[in-house]
């Protein structure tokens, strides 16, 4: 049974004669406060493992409660999904609300107690009872749930269907207005005859414009041309128009629940009076209201006379203005107190411009102190000389929508008393002379201005040339790259010529043999066969010698048959090579058998030997 | 080479033509030569007539005959330092301080002129506090706020080269620690002054001074914007980003709003 008393029973039955509203079938546990309710619901008593539920904590008389810090709940997961802010008629009553709205997973079944839950509000505590929650293993069957639920309508009225008794009227006090002017925007709901709750404010797509906060609804009730009687709950903001253009506001739409009687068939017995059948009999449609649109057009700033130091403040304004203090000395600050006051954008208000500043040291003014239609500056200002006797005018200019002009609004200028300080200041600065003694003297008074042009031009070079973006710099920087390459290879190379005998040796090889060759050459042109052959063998022998690494000495016709057959060398060069041993041999005892042709034939015969043997180097 | 029949006729062809070929190049070189020195001449002319000018107190004139100069695609130090003056004395703060900033790139350590830009600079209104860097980067900043860029671009490329000689001096003559010690210390000077550069190259065409006596710096790039401060003559802002004649700009201090293009010019 979901009411523990009789004595609640009966109050909730007087209730339901005075309130239209039903109280939807779900566990709810109320305290009761002065003005104040806090109302926990859940929207499922009995759940399944694995379903969910929603927990309300819900807050009627105010909409001024931030989320509650909810405690953790046993055998739940909680998850805030957010608030919910709603406007209600009942019996022609308004009333605020907010609810704190959570999801509730159950991880294990069983019988489990919600809360309770308390919050302060204004010094005082509210406290909510306790509810329970069942979770069951598997679907849950068919039992009586809350009317509430299961006869919920799933689409939304139409406007169609319930004209004429409640419609939205959106209105401003003018269709053209100018950049920055705020105009204030009115929503209205006209209700006739009908119960509403979950009354959401309006949303109005606003492009071109910017919109205020809403201000907490207004209602009453009027009579339209037919006599007919609405309760009117009335929404009102503010807005601008940010750019100039012809625009179209809206429309504004308003989500709300409609609550509508069930006709009772007869109670079966007494207990339906009280049981939760009795309130069943209440069905509820989620209802969309739309407006029309609102063509708004928005004016640019005329041209014609606008002043210099106009930067788009708009409205109708008064501006005070406070120096002090009036009477200073060289270099000691004023403070200028600039008060905006009026009505209209303070957002587009910038502080006032003090006109000529010739004598004074002037700092940026900074915004100390705005309200809804105040804004005030202060600004910091410095005789720099005696001769200043007054503070120049400061003007503020703004646009007057509705006079349609510009306004310069002038104060000054403010006389003041600027005295030289009693004693100049001087500069004294002390020194130790050698010897211990302390000497002061005065610093020089030093005239300021700037120094005389150069006489000579120095040195011109092209506009613009710098050395990091010239090609040719950059590149000239892989020389010493090279040049260092080179040197390090060149180093190591003789290092190595110098610890590596066989590499040595046969890096040296080619170089002689070009030299014994050129010295042969040589022999042979002077037909000198002895020296020639000599020359020869010469160049063979240091050849092979340094090639395999042998005894220079000791090389012989034999190291043809002895090494270099194994080398891979052509059985033709090893011919040639046994030819020129033989005939190197030959000549030592009877060089003058061998003619120019025979001397020819042994330097070519050389020449092949060596340029295979390069040519084959292994 | 003598060829067959042609004789000696040939041979003296050739040689003529290259005797008129290295004449023709000698022409050309002094041609050129000439040309630039004419040049140089012409621009000195110019320059000393505009200090005539600025002494007989003329200093628009003075200014008409100094822009000549960088009409002729030319600049030097003295002159951008001299047309700093010159807009001084004519009372214009904010082409002053313009010209002192650019004299300073081109002689960042000439007393005359520091002492020029700041008094110039004394004179900007709208004290805007600037707050200071780490130590130790006031401290690069400060050294190599004497250098040039091109100064800086030959450092770099001297340490480079010593940086070269102490490898080539590990290899030849064993002395790798000693050659690690150098190259690890140059190393970081030159990481320092590449940092310098790279700072200072991005600078370019981003500075700029404000030239008016005044403009609003709005929060966005439109005339009716709300404005967010005051930019005052002769004020120096980094430029950020540019959108149709609007420009994005950031104070020393690190305020950023939108003024436009016109009222700025680079430095």
């Amino acid at each position: 049974m979901k009411y523990s008393s009789l004595f609640a029973k009966s109050f909730l039955i007087a209730s339901f004669l005075c309130f239209f509203l039903p109280t939807p079938d779900s566990q709810l546990r109320t305290a009761y406060a002065a003005d104040i309710k806090f109302v926990v619901t859940v929207d499922e008593p009995v759940i399944s493992l694995g379903d969910s539920t929603q927990l309300n904590l819900n807050f009627y008389g105010t909409q001024d409660i931030a989320e509650p810090e909810l405690p953790k709940i046993d055998g739940f997961e909680t998850r805030y999904i957010g608030p919910s802010s709603s406007v209600s008629i009942v019996n022609r009553q308004v009333s605020l609300s907010v609810t704190h709205v959570y999801t509730m997973v159950p991880f294990e079944k069983g019988i489990f107690t919600i809360g309770p839950f308390t919050f302060e509000y204004e010094g005082r505590e509210y406290t909510s009872e306790p509810i329970k929650v069942e979770v069951v293993e598997g679907p849950i069957l068919s039992k009586r749930r809350s009317g509430y639920a299961k006869e919920r309508s799933e689409s939304y009225e139409t406007e169609e269907d319930i004209s004429g008794r409640i419609y939205l009227l959106m209105q401003t006090p003018r269709d053209k207005v100018y950049v920055n002017e705020i105009i204030p925007m009115t929503i209205k709901l006209y209700v006739n005859s009908m119960g509403l709750r979950d009354i959401q404010y309006p949303a109005v797509p606003h492009d071109g414009f910017s919109m205020g906060k809403y201000d907490q609804p207004r209602q009453y009730r009027e009579r339209d041309h037919s006599d007919n009687i609405f309760d009117v709950i009335e929404f009102k903001t503010t807005l601008f128009g940010t750019r100039p253009g012809e625009f179209e506001l809206g429309p504004a739409q308003l989500s709300a629940t409609r609550i509508t009687r069930q006709r009772q068939r007869g109670m079966r017995s007494i207990d339906d009076f009280f049981g939760d059948d009795f309130f069943n009999r209440y069905q509820t449609h989620p209802i969309k209201l739309t407006s029309k649109n609102v063509d708004i057009t928005v004016l640019p700033f005329p041209k014609e006379g606008k002043p210099d130091s106009f930067n788009g403040t708009i409205g109708d304004f008064n501006f005070d203005l406070k120096a002090d203090p009036k009477d200073v000395k060289v270099g000691d600050p004023i403070t200028l107190t600039m008060r905006i006051s009026g009505n209209g954008n303070f957002d587009t208000v910038t502080s006032p411009v003090l006109e000529l500043q010739k004598g004074f040291k002037v700092y940026e003014p900074t915004m100390i102190e705005q309200a809804r239609d105040e804004k005030v500056f202060e600004q910091v200002i410095i005789p720099r000389t005696a001769e200043v006797a007054e503070i120049p005018k400061v003007s503020f200019s703004f646009f007057n929508p509705a006079r349609e002009i510009y306004q310069v609004i002038s104060r000054g200028l403010t006389p003041i008393q600027v005295t030289k300080p009693e004693k100049e200041e001087e500069l004294k600065i002390m020194e130790f002379e050698k010897g211990g003694a302390l000497q002061t003297f005065v610093q020089e008074k030093i005239g300021r201005d700037i120094i005389y042009i150069k006489e000579s031009p120095g040195r011109f070079k092209k506009k613009g040339s710098l050395l990091c973006k010239n090609a040719g710099y950059l590149l000239s920087h892989l020389a010493p790259l090279f040049v260092l390459s080179l040197i390090f290879f060149i180093y190591r190379r003789g290092q190595r010529l110098k610890t590596d005998e066989r590499y040595a040796r046969h890096s040296s090889a080619p170089r002689k043999a070009r030299a014994g060759l050129k010295e042969a050459n040589r022999f042979l042109k002077e037909r000198k066969s002895e020296e020639f052959y000599g020359a020869v063998f010469k160049t063979i022998q240091e050849y092979l010698g340094d090639r395999y690494l042998l005894a220079t000495g000791g090389i012989t016709a034999n190291i043809v048959d002895e090494l270099l057959k194994g080398k891979g060398l052509k059985d033709e060069i090893l011919d040639k090579l046994r030819r020129i041993f033989a005939d190197c041999d030959m000549a030592r005892y009877a060089a003058s058998q061998f003619g120019a042709k025979e001397m020819e034939e042994t330097f070519r015969s050389l020449r092949e030997i060596i340029d295979h043997m390069e040519r084959h180097r292994g | 080479m003598r060829r067959q029949g042609s004789g000696f006729r040939v041979q003296g062809s050739e040689k003529k033509i290259k005797v008129y070929s290295k004449m023709g190049m000698l022409f050309v070189f002094f041609c050129l030569w000439s040309v630039s020195a004419e040049t140089d001449i012409d621009l000195n002319r110019i320059f000393y007539k505009a200090n005539e000018l600025y002494a007989s107190g003329e200093y628009t004139q003075a200014i008409e005959e100094y822009k000549r100069i960088l009409e002729e695609g030319h600049e030097s130090g003295s002159l951008y330092y001299n047309l700093g003056n010159s807009y001084f004395k004519a009372g214009y703060l904010g082409e002053a301080i313009l010209y002192y900033e650019r004299a300073r790139r081109l002689m960042p350590r000439d007393g005359d002129l520091l002492s020029n830009y700041s008094h110039a600079s004394s004179l900007v209104k709208g004290n805007i506090y600037e707050p200071r860097e780490r130590w130790f980067l006031r401290f690069i900043y400060k050294v190599f706020e004497e250098f040039t860029i091109n100064e800086i671009t030959i450092l770099l490329s001297v340490i480079y080269l010593l940086i070269t000689a102490a490898l080539l001096a590990a290899a030849l003559f064993n002395i790798r620690r000693q050659a690690v010690i150098a190259v690890s210390i140059l190393a970081v000077v030159a990481v320092i002054g590449l940092l310098e550069l790279s700072k200072d190259m991005d600078r370019l065409g981003k500075e700029a001074v404000m030239i008016p006596e005044s403009a609003e710096a709005k929060f966005e790039p439109f005339e009716r914007a709300t404005t967010h401060f005051t930019l005052y003559e002769g004020m120096k802002v980094r430029m950020i980003q540019k959108k149709d004649g609007w420009r994005k700009i950031e104070r020393p201090d690190g305020k950023v709003g939108w003024v436009e293009g016109a009222s700025l010019e680079i430095i």
